[in-house]
């Protein structure tokens, strides 16, 4: 009898530990499940494999405490998807982020949309120690709203304007010097036209080419630097150029992809063509493209004076907030950790210790100064998980791109581009 | 009374409808169990294999599909559209890529669903390209266009490109019947592996992609190189579904789903088990608290009952059996109460006969003290007429004596007394009688333990003597003898004459009436045979019917009468 008042006691706590059990997990799980979500959207990138399960949103969601949805618009297809999103009374959406250089949306546009008001002015977000409110200066209105989190790229490669680059191997086979004067200049474009330097047989070399696509591929840009003030002087230099097919305006309309197929094309046609980076317009595992062009430093013009463009570092919008968004304020805190350096350095080079690390003693940078960081995979190109690929806010200071050690593929053309620059910052005006 | 049976028989009826209920219970629980399991398992398992299959399929075909129809698409453009055939016809390189400007905006235009990174080229026939999408550099192009020109490919190809492996489509551009150039768009497999690993999170589901009916890229490699129609017809759950026109095809399976279905039958078949074992510990313990112990409990009580006045059997506590063990021990008592009532007319009667015996006997003794006494009273005074004094006051003393002895309270005496007695008898007899008979009586030491009956051989004897031998129209001198034979039970005494004996009518009808004779006969046939009667009734009514006398006679030669009793020792 005893026994069996033993077991039934025991069947009762087991019975009631399960309840209790049940009742923590489930309260628990409903307690998870209750985190708030914020949802973003964006243009899928191909590249990125996946954004909800990115590492970097998810390096997002744990110091935020939120969970991150996406949703994603169609190339093309922006401003239908603007007007969808922003008109209706409530939103779906929390945030919209751009990619850096994007032309979803232009200046205009946008501040169109701020002033019918479907744009949130975060500005009432905004904390005085927050990364948002250090950059109002650069993003804030007159009034002092700010109605984005900005996208800043600093660094030597973004202050330079323009890298001007030749064929080293047209060069050599016509052996030819780098020009130094405008005078060389022209003189190299008229071996690059008529000596056939590809060795094909057919003239079909261009000597140097001009683009309207981005102000860095415009030629022209380069060439009135030699020239300084001196414009009329300019003017005959270039026009003798366009006349003498020696600056091609053949692919002055030309989109990007086509550039870049002509650049990189193995019948070599391209003598002299203008750009921020090599990579640019060429392609990164082309390093037989890229070891065939190197970079023409400021030529001297007529006043004997060399001159090079310095940028301003440019700022786009990395994202933004629609008025009828349902969760502003949590939205304003991720885009504000996207703007922190931990946050930044996470977007541009992945995983510390992965995909980057802390430079050792006596790595140096492609500028030949003391490094910073180190980075050991460039995620950037290929599929990756790792960030958004240049979307969103971000504002990576210029240290750290600039005191980069890089140690494996892409190195080659950052070493090139950092050589280039260092050719022209000396001459910025 | 009436109320009282009615909720008996109530209570009755709803034990055996709660018997039947459960029984009832019982048998629908065990039906659906086994309709459950037998008829809805295999379908239940079947379904949740199939549906495990057609989300798994679903959600690779949802991710996947679009990304191949936009690959089916592009090509179905650039196979049919007059820019393409143009800008693959030129051969100078600036107009080449000139001309891809449309071709470009037509492909831009096309892609809208990508989810996975691509790389488009197209290459007209002598070799030259454009990358529209991706950025292979111009060795691995020109190593993709050797394959797919030395191989004659113009379905799908796989390649291994920069460290990457790659799965592509390749769509053959017509101009009207002339081949003026091919399109190929690029996937990385890794891409397609990364989609069937998120797809295919349980080990049992494999994923595949086939291209031209064999696999090419699958989440388990022993799938590769085979062919999806073997695997179609050889395993019994798949999902397959060809992307438009594409050589392309994804094929979903469930592979061990015996296993998965064993697990589930094994699972269930525990959870059965553990659900029919719970209902019939249940069932058991009912009954067995309401019916079988009490029950128990009542037949030991009747066992252990030893029967002492006022023993019931103990209540159950349940209501429908100690309505029986009322009834039960109401039902002792009753019988208590008739035995008690059995007993006290068995006494009653016992006493009865005994008394009937005694006065019977007293009766006897009476009949036979008075008619002996008449006849030797008459003797004495014949003889006091006669002067025979001494002879008178002999038979005077024997009178007395036999008159004490008649009356005596025992009902029983020693074999020897009563041979005492019998002398006493037969000397009064030889006054009466002289010279008429002898009477040889056999003692012995041992007759005088040996108890009988009183006045039972006086009275044969007497008869011996009478009818035997002085009704005897031979005057020839009668010999009596009275011996007994003692047995290790039996008792057997025995009066034999030599006298005049009796015909067979008169003894076969002594014999018949000594038969009838029982313990409660009191008419007897003839005064000479009352006393035959009398002893016989006696004996029997003492010891029962296996025990009496016999009579033997022949006429002229005498008569033998035989009593038979148990031998009974005196204890006193």
């Amino acid at each position: 009898m005893k026994n069996k008042h033993i077991v039934k006691y025991y069947l009762f706590l087991l019975v009631l530990l399960c309840i209790i059990g049940g009742l923590v997990f489930f309260v628990g799980k409903e307690k998870r499940e209750k985190k708030i979500t914020v949802t973003i959207a964006l243009m899928q990138d191909p590249w990125v494999e996946n954004y909800e399960t990115n590492l970097y949103t998810k390096w997002l969601e744990e110091k935020t405490g939120y969970n991150i949805d996406f949703v994603y618009f169609t190339e093309g297809y922006e401003a239908e998807y603007l007007n969808a999103m922003l008109i209706p009374e409530n939103g779906t959406v929390d945030a919209v982020f751009l990619q850096d250089d994007s032309t979803v949306l232009s200046a205009e546009i946008f501040d169109e949309y701020c002033n019918a008001g479907y744009i949130c002015d975060i500005s009432q977000f905004v904390t005085e120690n927050s990364n948002i409110y250090a950059l109002k200066n650069q993003v804030a209105t007159g009034d002092g709203e700010i109605y984005y989190a900005p996208n800043i790229r600093a660094g030597k490669k973004y202050e330079n304007a323009q890298i001007t680059w030749i064929n080293f191997e047209w060069l050599k086979k016509l052996s030819l010097q780098i020009p130094e004067t405008t005078d060389d200049l022209r003189e190299v474009l008229i071996a690059f036209k008529d000596l056939d330097p590809n060795r094909n047989g057919k003239a079909d070399e261009l000597p140097m080419i001009t683009n309207n696509v981005d102000s860095s591929f415009q030629s022209e840009l380069f060439l009135s630097n030699a020239f300084g003030d001196n414009s009329e002087t300019y003017w005959e230099y270039r026009n003798y150029l366009y006349n003498e097919n020696l600056l091609s305006l053949t692919c002055g309309g030309f989109s990007r992809k086509q550039l870049q197929e002509l650049i990189n094309s193995p019948d070599d046609v391209i003598g002299v063509f203008c750009s921020r980076s090599i990579l640019d317009l060429v392609y990164p595992s082309s390093t037989d493209v890229i070891s065939r062009y190197v970079a023409v430093p400021p030529l001297t013009g007529p006043d004997g004076e060399k001159r090079a463009t310095k940028s301003i570092p440019a700022i786009s919008i990395g994202g933004y907030i629609p008025a009828n968004a349902e969760h502003k304020q949590e939205a304003v805190e991720i885009m504000d950790l996207m703007l922190s350096t931990e946050g930044s350095i996470f977007a541009a080079y992945g995983e510390e210790n992965i995909d980057w690390r802390n430079s050792k003693p006596g790595e140096k940078s492609a500028y030949g100064e003391k490094a910073i960081i180190s980075v050991i995979n460039d995620s950037f190109y290929g599929v990756q998980n790792k960030h958004f690929r240049g979307a969103g806010p971000s504002n990576l200071p210029a240290r750290y791109v600039d005191n980069v050690f890089w140690s494996e593929s892409s190195a080659y053309a950052q070493y090139v581009d950092a050589r280039a620059i260092r050719l022209y910052e000396e001459y910025y005006d | 009374m009436k109320n009282t049976m009615i909720d008996k028989k109530n209570k009755k009826l709803s034990l055996v409808n709660k018997f039947s209920l459960t029984i009832f219970g019982l048998i629908i629980a065990l039906t659906m169990m086994w309709f459950l399991f037998y008829t809805n398992m295999n379908r239940l398992l079947n379904r949740y294999v199939t549906s495990n299959l057609e989300h798994v399929s679903e959600q690779i075909i949802l991710e996947m599909e679009p990304s191949l129809l936009e690959m089916e698409e592009i090509a179905f453009e650039l196979s049919a559209n007059k820019s393409v055939i143009a800008f693959l016809t030129e051969d100078e390189t600036v107009d080449f890529v000139d001309k891809a400007g449309a071709v470009d905006t037509l492909i831009q235009r096309l892609s809208r669903e990508t989810s996975f990174p691509r790389n488009t080229i197209v290459y007209n026939t002598v070799g030259d390209f454009f990358r529209f999408e991706g950025t292979l550099k111009n060795t691995s192009i020109k190593k993709l266009i050797r394959e797919i020109e030395r191989n004659g490919l113009n379905s799908h190809i796989q390649i291994s490109l920069e460290n990457t492996e790659y799965i592509g489509y390749i769509s053959i551009i017509y101009d009207g019947t002339t081949k003026v150039g091919t399109s190929v768009m690029l996937v990385e497999e890794s891409a397609i592996h990364r989609v069937f690993s998120q797809a295919a999170y349980k080990e049992d589901v494999k994923v595949a992609l086939s291209a031209d009916d064999r696999i090419v890229i699958s989440s388990d490699k022993v799938l590769l190189g085979q062919g999806t129609d073997e695997m179609t017809h050889s395993t019994p759950f798949v999902v397959s579904k060809r992307i438009g026109f594409t050589p392309f095809e994804i094929v979903v399976i469930y592979e061990n789903a015996n296993r998965a279905i064993r697990l589930w039958f094994i699972g269930s078949l525990a959870v059965l088990a553990a659900v029919l074992l719970i209902i019939l510990s249940s069932f058991i313990y009912f009954w067995r608290r309401n019916f079988f112990v009490p029950i128990q409990a009542v037949i030991s009580g009747v066992e252990n009952l030893d029967m002492s006045e006022g023993e019931e059997i103990p209540l159950t506590g349940l209501e429908h059996f100690d309505g029986l063990v009322k009834g039960i021990n109401e039902t002792i008592a009753r019988v208590e109460q008739k035995e008690k009532e059995i007993y006290e007319a068995r006494l009653f009667l016992h006493e009865a006969e005994l008394t009937k015996q005694k006065a019977l006997i007293v009766s006897l003794k009476k009949q036979i003290s008075a008619h002996f006494t008449v006849n030797v009273l008459s003797i004495i005074k014949a003889l006091s007429a006669n002067g025979e004094n001494e002879k008178a006051g002999i038979l005077c003393d024997g009178l007395s004596f036999l008159l004490r002895y008649a009356n005596a309270g025992d009902s029983f005496i020693s074999v020897m007394d009563e041979f005492f007695v019998l002398q006493k008898y037969v000397d009064i007899m030889e006054v009466r009688y002289p010279g008429r008979f002898t009477v040889d009586i056999d003692v012995v030491d041992e007759l005088d333990e040996i108890i009988i009956p009183r006045m039972l051989l006086q009275p044969i004897v007497e008869n011996s003597i009478v009818h035997g031998i002085i009704e005897s129209e031979d005057y020839n001198i009668g010999n009596i003898k009275v011996y007994c034979i003692i047995q290790e039970k039996l008792l057997t005494i025995v009066v034999e004459d030599d006298g005049k004996g009796m015909d067979d009518e008169k003894i076969n009808r002594l014999i018949e009436q000594i038969k009838s004779v029982d313990e409660n006969t009191t008419e007897v046939e003839g005064l000479s045979h009352v006393a035959l009667i009398n002893i016989q009734r006696r004996i029997i009514s003492y010891f029962g019917k296996q025990y009496g006398l016999t009579v033997e006679s022949q006429k002229g030669k005498g008569t033998k009468v035989t009593v038979c009793m148990p031998l009974n020792k005196n204890v006193i």
